[in-house]
């Protein structure tokens, strides 16, 4: 998969897990306290999401380190 | 009419040349099976009044022989599920201790394995009958004993009385108006409570009954329902549900002149109801909440489509609370009434379940103001997401909306952050193209983020009880 494939992947998640975000106010260094609504559950969601897309496992370390898009980009990179 | 055995002999005096059976093209008049049944009567009558008598058989004649033909004899009849395993077979012939075992030819090499030396084993087909002699049972006799599914616990002996059982057959013709010219296509085993509350009605009524081996062969049921013009037809909600989604039968041509589909207690999606309604020119779908414990406790006719979520109202004579916490209109639904069983068989630890003749059914509900019964789950179904509780139910409800599915089950699953989450189990359609996050991002849109599932799992099937049910525990 190519970064402009997995950009596009991360983006879509984030679409999808925050259905209220409109596509121009996605930005992939956007931090968890800009968000309306990125609590626990939501964070939970992330991850599923992407474990689901990816087909991935992320650790319980890799994702509460994950604060933004690009954070989630990197745990995603390291494990494909 | 006070025993079981009334509603044969009853209807054989009304209408002696009426077809009462039809299986596999074979058809038993209302006389030639009374007289089948009392010839078979006449070689249990050897073993004494109130002995049970158990019987292994698919749905066939036989079976219903074999059935009436104990009960004749005022004996108690053991129901065996034709595809019980062999470990569950002997834990069953262990608590029933019966004195012998009836099977069809086909399922003596599995009872002739039953090592108990004092149960004889009797193979159907060798049966001689002997100078019949009438016998009478009690109305508060035991009729039957059938051991519940087991989708949470151990199976436990449910033993009818003829008092329990005439009452519900009496509620089941009256409330959904069956008569004698009814024609009941039934693919649903006798040896549970739904099929053989349906040979009951079919017999008290006087109509006729086209019983299936099961719903395996649609086409053959089809052919059924068109063939012989039937009037109502039974089947479990998932199987409903099925045809329903399944377009390439001409479902709408085979159904419209039905004037009843009778189904059961696991709910049945609002879409399902809603498509056999628009189906059914001039009849209806009907459901029933239920167990074997207290047969069809309510009835619900769904004609208020307010109240399609609901599993209906309790008839008369039967009593339903819901026995909740303070603040809560939830709660475990308690039932009182002639269809309720006195206790279990030989089991003291099941008999806590009752309370001052009332049965606490496990179940987790709801009564609106009108009376109407909601079930939303099994109290030990309870999932704890981080302190929020989250009924699994809810959540297969909004992902069973999605056409590519057929059936899902969601289950908890350790988690160190938030103690729980739920995971799913998700059986698709045969030619489903679905991903799993396409059900994570409809569930994100349709529920509150803490019943949105942390794992999915695509399945081929689930494990089941002998009865179909999903065995949810054996997931965990």
């Amino acid at each position: 998969m190519t970064n402009n494939n997995l950009e596009d992947n991360i983006k879509t998640i984030f679409l999808d897990t925050f259905p209220n975000m409109k596509e121009n106010e996605f930005d992939l260094d956007k931090r968890q306290e800009e968000y309306e609504n990125w609590d626990s559950f939501a964070h939970l969601n992330l991850i599923t999401m992407a474990e689901s897309k990816f087909g991935i496992n992320l650790s319980i370390d890799d994702a509460t380190s994950i604060i933004s898009a690009r954070n989630l980009l990197d745990r995603v990179k390291s494990h494909t | 009419m006070k025993l079981i055995t009334d509603f044969l002999e009853n209807s054989s005096r009304k209408f002696p040349d009426k077809t009462a059976l039809i299986f596999k093209g074979d058809k038993y008049t209302y006389a030639e099976l009374q007289r089948n049944v009392q010839d078979f009567s006449s070689f249990v009558n050897r073993f004494q009044k109130n002995s049970v008598i158990s019987i292994f058989f698919d749905n066939s004649p036989e079976f219903i022989i074999s059935y009436l033909g104990i009960l004749k004899s005022a004996c108690i009849v053991h129901i065996i599920p034709s595809n019980i395993s062999q470990t569950n077979l002997n834990e069953q012939i262990f608590s029933a201790k019966p004195k012998a075992i009836i099977s069809s030819r086909e399922f003596f090499p599995i009872i002739s394995k039953i090592e108990d030396s004092k149960i004889e084993k009797i193979s159907f087909h060798e049966i001689k009958s002997r100078l019949y002699e009438e016998r009478k049972a009690n109305m508060v006799d035991y009729a039957y004993l059938i051991y519940t599914s087991g989708t949470t616990t151990k199976p436990k002996g449910v033993p009818i009385t003829h008092s329990n059982s005439v009452f519900t057959t009496n509620n089941i013709a009256n409330i959904l108006k069956y008569e004698n010219s009814d024609i009941d296509v039934v693919p649903l085993p006798l040896s549970h409570s739904f099929g053989l509350g349906c040979l009951h009605t079919s017999l008290y009524v006087g109509s006729t009954l086209i019983l299936h081996k099961n719903l395996m062969n649609t086409s053959e049921i089809f052919s059924s329902i068109k063939d012989n013009s039937a009037t109502t037809f039974a089947a479990i909600p998932s199987s409903l549900t099925k045809l329903a989604k399944d377009k390439s039968y001409r479902i709408k041509d085979i159904f419209k002149d039905l004037r009843l589909i009778i189904t059961n207690s696991t709910s049945i999606p609002n879409a399902t109801v809603k498509e056999f309604k628009k189906i059914l020119r001039h009849g209806t779908i009907a459901t029933y909440y239920g167990l074997t414990e207290a047969s069809r406790s309510t009835f619900m006719l769904f004609d208020d489509e307010r109240k399609f979520d609901s599993v209906g109202i309790a008839p008369d004579q039967i009593e339903i609370k819901i026995n909740n916490e303070k603040d809560s209109e939830k709660g475990e639904i308690w039932i009182k009434g002639l269809n309720v069983i006195k206790n279990y068989w030989n089991n003291l630890d099941a008999d806590q379940n009752f309370v001052n003749g009332w049965l606490k059914t496990g179940d987790l509900g709801r009564l609106d103001e009108d009376g109407y019964l909601y079930i939303l789950g099994r109290m030990d179904d309870i999932i704890n997401i981080a302190g929020e509780k989250v009924l699994p139910q809810e959540v297969e409800e909004v992902v069973k909306v999605l056409s590519d599915i057929e059936e899902v089950v969601a289950i908890p699953m350790k988690h160190e952050l938030f103690g729980n989450t739920l995971k799913l189990f998700v059986k698709t359609t045969d030619k489903s193209k679905i991903t799993k996050t396409e059900i994570l991002s409809f569930c994100i849109r349709n529920l509150e983020r803490y019943k949105v599932p942390s794992k999915i799992e695509f399945v081929e099937d689930f494990p089941r009880t002998q009865y179909g049910k999903i065995k949810r525990f054996m997931l965990k």
